[in-house]
């Protein structure tokens, strides 16, 4: 079942990539990651779990134009495929139909 | 704008794919610019060496998409380790035979340099041991008896005080005593290793001390020092200390422990449960003496030959008497000690250094049989891929990429045998240490020299392995390649033979190897003995005056045939005496016997006639001696007597009478010629140490050895009661040749395993490459029949051949060794048949299993096939 399975990290990459609406690259993913999760991460990972993501058929990219921000360097650009849109909806109905189901008093006490 | 720094940048260009690098890159530089905004610039600085570091993940080595990076072989590795074990999992048999050939060939050299490594490691914690010498003593008067491994006590302290170079010098002696426990109204009796020695010991061979000190543990000669073993198996969780220790000896029976030691380490050369002190003075102007162990520390580079000189002029302007002038000394190192099997010695029992250089040399044989076997095999899959090559090359793989090719198929292979062969060390480890009677107490595992030779071993394994095959596929042209079937090549078909023949002849000398083994074994067994050595009781020394009550009740029993006393039993310790003053120049034994003796051995007289109690007595003395001793009277003839055993002779003391001749009789190891012998006779009626032999009929021997402890019981109830049958005792001298035929026994079955699956090999490949063959042949009217035979012929041919290299080399080695024993057996011809015939019958299964099922198959298939 390779390239079906997201993990947590990469469903929050793929959600940040979808948001930023044909913007996404590295940086800004992670600038949006590290805003939604408060958490500090690698420029790095999210590199690895781009292409990861792009290998397993839910991103596809295209090189971007080179500015000087850049050292003159392009950028690629990712957007999620209608395969990854259509995962991220998946995941999306499962944890409704989940959250439709949770019983009332569980949340009342906290 | 702030330039990010340049080396990190750098590595990162180097190692980045290239398709990926511009992207990366622009990244990089992009957050390093927003980094030196928010944080500054040195911060800015640190995390972009951070990033890059931590960039270090699969996406950064996706060399796929070009080539040309100089990294990219890593793709190119991946798969062939993909290819590999592709191929691994589709001929599975063939990889079966190749792993379990190579693990049962590394596991079983494993197994044997683990025990020589046991050897080597000997001692490998004492300080200095290369300092540390023993001093032998050969008396001037009996020059052919050599060198001992004990001098004169006395003279360890002389050199000590008048050479400055001796740093250190113990005198030390180690005895078997037994250890009094009372229990209640009885008592048992243990038997432990003693040793004598004084606080000068430790100085030489130290020991962890538990509780005391090496100072003041033995400055008493009441002291006792107990090993932690020792010590627990007296007193438990007790406290040890203070404590009374009993013995039965003669001179010396209570002890008080002063102090625990560890026990020596199994390493340790030197063995021992407890410790006493010397409580004799030793005076180097006695005329008498003490034979015991000397061993000194001398100074390092002090020399040596030099040493002996003076120490031997030293020593003898202070002694006396005509004995103490005589002895001449000198030095053996430690390391030599060890190994000289010409001296024995209770102290540092020497081993044979022969017996660890066979045992290398069949490690190394059976793993070169192993490698022979995977070079074979894997050359024969390798050319039945003969289209994936053919592929390959057209791609434009060269030379160098099928050598990696293979190397990694076969390092792959010989990487997965190390744990196979280390999990059957580790399963077969308690059976061979059985086998060896020895515990091998190197923790190999975590040792992580040994650990690394063993990669490194197996690493070189991998590639002769891999070597030959490589190198064979890549001199094959691109058109033999397409056409696909290599495998009916001639190409290193030779090699391949050469290799079969090669293993085979290792095989036959090894199995010729084993049988003399055995046959030797076989004839020390069954030993022409004028008894019969299943039916002999030796019951252990005792000290007593109530032998002969014993031997008259003993005599009482009806399973009872005959009982003797004597002072050294069969395969025991013989009494060795000095005749200097009747210059036979030969070293003469002597025994104490009764009347029973003769009888009870089934000697033969030559002349003369037993001892009769009722005339002889101790103080008309006349003796018994073997043809040997008569010979050696004969021709050295002392007394230039014309009739030289008509003479009296001082054997010992008095003159004494020969009352009779016996034929030899073997009393001793087969290594050893028979000895010149004297029999005295004992009555054994006053108080004695000595042996009883007991021959009983062998009906009952439990319901016999009950009633004879019951005798042994009411009269010396104060000694322990132990016996051993006198085959046991026998074999106990033989224990070295035992190992080494088990061992050997083994490690042939394993050759001879490993050796046919090479040939198994062989025969399956030659048999695929002629499946068309034997279809044509079928269809033109061969039988099954002919066809297997046709291969056999060609096995055949390979046996006859290494038969003709192995068996002479077989015959030359074993007659060398056999030159060993003072009786030995010799090498039939006709084993020398049977061994060729039994390979030419193992050959012959191999090949028929084989060949007999193409052979019956229908033709159409094997010819439809292509």
């Amino acid at each position: 079942m390779k390239g079906t399975f997201l993990g947590e990290f990469e469903e929050v990459v793929l959600l940040s990539t979808c948001v930023l609406n044909e913007n996404a690259y590295a940086n800004l993913v992670k600038d949006e990651v590290e805003k939604h999760t408060e958490r500090n991460i690698n420029l790095s990972a999210i590199h690895s779990s781009l292409y990861r993501l792009e290998k397993k058929g839910f991103l596809s990219s295209e090189l971007g134009e080179a500015s000087k921000k850049r050292g003159g360097k392009r950028k690629r650009l990712f957007k999620p495929t209608p395969y990854g849109l259509q995962a991220v909806q998946q995941i999306k109905e499962i944890r409704e139909a989940l959250w439709n189901n949770m019983p009332q008093t569980l949340f009342q006490n906290s | 704008m702030q330039q990010p720094p340049k080396l990190p940048l750098k590595i990162l260009r180097f190692f980045c794919a290239e398709h990926r690098l511009e992207e990366i890159e622009g990244d990089l530089f992009e957050e390093f610019q927003d980094q030196v905004q928010s944080y500054g610039y040195r911060k800015a600085r640190r995390l972009y060496y951070w990033t890059v570091i931590r960039s270090f993940r699969s996406y950064l080595f996706d060399y796929q998409s070009n080539p040309t990076h100089p990294l990219s072989f890593i793709t190119m590795i991946r798969h062939y380790f993909k290819t590999a074990f592709r191929g691994m999992y589709k001929h599975k048999s063939f990889t079966a035979i190749n792993l379990f050939g190579l693990s049962i060939g590394l596991a079983s050299s494993l197994m044997l340099f683990l025990v020589v490594i046991e050897q080597l490691r000997k001692d490998y914690d004492l300080p200095d041991k290369d300092q540390i010498f023993r001093v032998e003593s050969n008396s001037g008067l009996r020059p052919s008896e050599g060198y001992k491994d004990r001098t004169p006590a006395a003279v360890g302290p002389f050199l000590k005080q008048s050479f400055p170079q001796v740093e250190e010098c113990t005198v030390l002696n180690k005895i078997k005593w037994d250890v009094t426990i009372i229990n209640g109204d009885e008592s048992d009796y243990v038997t432990e290793d003693f040793l004598i020695a004084d606080s000068t010991f430790f100085n030489i061979f130290p020991q962890t001390f538990i509780i005391g000190s090496a100072k003041t543990a033995l400055n008493d000669p009441k002291n006792i020092v107990l090993t932690e073993s020792a010590a627990f198996k007296y007193f438990g969780s007790d406290s040890p200390i203070g404590q009374e220790i009993r013995t039965i000896n003669n001179r010396r029976t209570r002890f008080i422990v002063s102090a625990i030691i560890k026990d020596p380490p199994p390493h340790a050369s030197i063995q021992f449960n407890i410790m006493i002190a010397q409580d004799i003075q030793f005076d180097i102007t006695s005329p008498g003496y003490d034979m015991t162990h000397v061993y000194l520390k001398l100074a390092k580079n002090a020399s040596i030959a030099e040493f002996e000189k003076r120490a031997n002029r030293e020593i003898s302007t202070v002694v006396t008497g005509n004995l103490m002038k005589s002895i001449q000394y000198r030095l053996r190192s430690f390391e030599e000690v060890k190994y000289d099997l010409e001296i024995p010695s209770d102290l540092i029992e020497p081993t044979d250094k022969r017996l660890y250089i066979i045992f290398t040399t069949i490690a190394l044989a059976i793993l070169l049989l192993a490698i022979i076997n995977y070079i074979n095999l894997s050359t024969i899959r390798a050319l039945k891929r003969g289209h994936e090559a053919g592929i390959r090359k057209i791609i434009g793989a060269g030379k160098g990429s099928f050598m990696i090719q293979f190397l990694t198929e076969s390092w792959l292979i010989s990487f997965a045998a190390l744990p196979i062969a280390i999990l059957m060390v580790e399963s077969f480890m308690p059976y061979f240490e059985r086998a060896l009677n020895t515990s091998l107490s190197f923790n190999y595992l975590t040792n992580p020299t040994f650990i690394l030779i063993v990669f490194g071993i197996v690493f070189i394994v991998g590639l002769i392995a891999g070597l030959y095959p490589a190198l064979l596929v890549s001199r094959f042209k691109f058109t033999e390649f397409i056409k696909g079937n290599l495998t009916s090549s001639n190409k290193g078909q030779t090699i391949r033979r050469v290799l079969v023949i090669f293993q085979f002849a290792i095989s036959i000398v090894l199995v010729v190897g084993a049988v003399v083994i055995q046959r030797q074994l076989k004839m020390f067994q069954n030993q022409k003995l004028t008894y019969n050595p299943e039916q002999v009781i030796v019951l252990d020394k005792g000290f007593s005056s109530n032998f002969d009550l014993i031997r008259t009740d003993l005599e009482n029993l009806p399973s009872v045939l005959t009982s003797s006393i004597t002072s050294s039993p069969p395969a025991g310790d013989s009494y060795r005496f000095n005749t200097d003053n009747m210059k036979l120049g030969e070293l003469v034994y002597g025994h104490d016997i009764d009347h029973h003796y003769v009888e009870l051995l089934n000697l033969e007289f030559v002349r003369g006639e037993n001892f009769d109690p009722e005339k002889t007595s101790n103080f008309s003395p006349s003796v018994l001696i073997n043809e040997t001793m008569a010979k050696l009277l004969e021709t050295v003839n002392p007394k230039q007597s014309p009739n030289p055993l008509e003479e009296k002779y001082a054997f010992l003391y008095e003159q004494a009478k020969i009352q009779g001749v016996v034929k030899d009789f073997h009393l001793q190891s087969l290594h050893e010629k028979i000895k010149p012998m004297v029999l005295f006779y004992e009555s054994f009626n006053g108080r004695n140490g000595a042996y009883t032999l007991i021959k009983i009929n062998t009906t009952n021997i439990e319901g016999t050895l009950e009633s004879i402890e019951k005798i042994w019981d009411t009269h010396i109830p104060d000694n322990p009661f132990r016996y051993q049958f006198l085959d046991t005792l026998f074999d106990h001298l033989y224990t070295t040749e035992m190992r080494l035929g088990k061992i050997f026994q083994l490690f042939t079955a394993i050759a001879l395993i490993v050796s046919c699956l090479g040939l198994f090999g062989l025969v399956s490949f030659i048999v695929q490459s002629k499946v068309r063959e034997i279809a044509i042949r079928k269809v033109f009217g061969a039988k099954v029949v002919q066809i297997v035979s046709l291969f056999l012929k060609e096995i055949c041919w390979l046996i006859v051949i290494a038969s003709l290299i192995g068996l002479p080399i077989a015959y030359w080695t074993m007659n060398l060794w056999l030159e060993d024993f003072a009786y030995h057996t010799n090498i039939p011809t006709s084993l020398i048949i049977t061994t060729f015939l039994a390979m030419i019958l193992v050959a012959c299964i191999t090949v028929f299993t084989n060949t007999f099922k193409t052979a019956k198959q229908n033709p159409v298939d094997a010819l439809r096939s292509e």
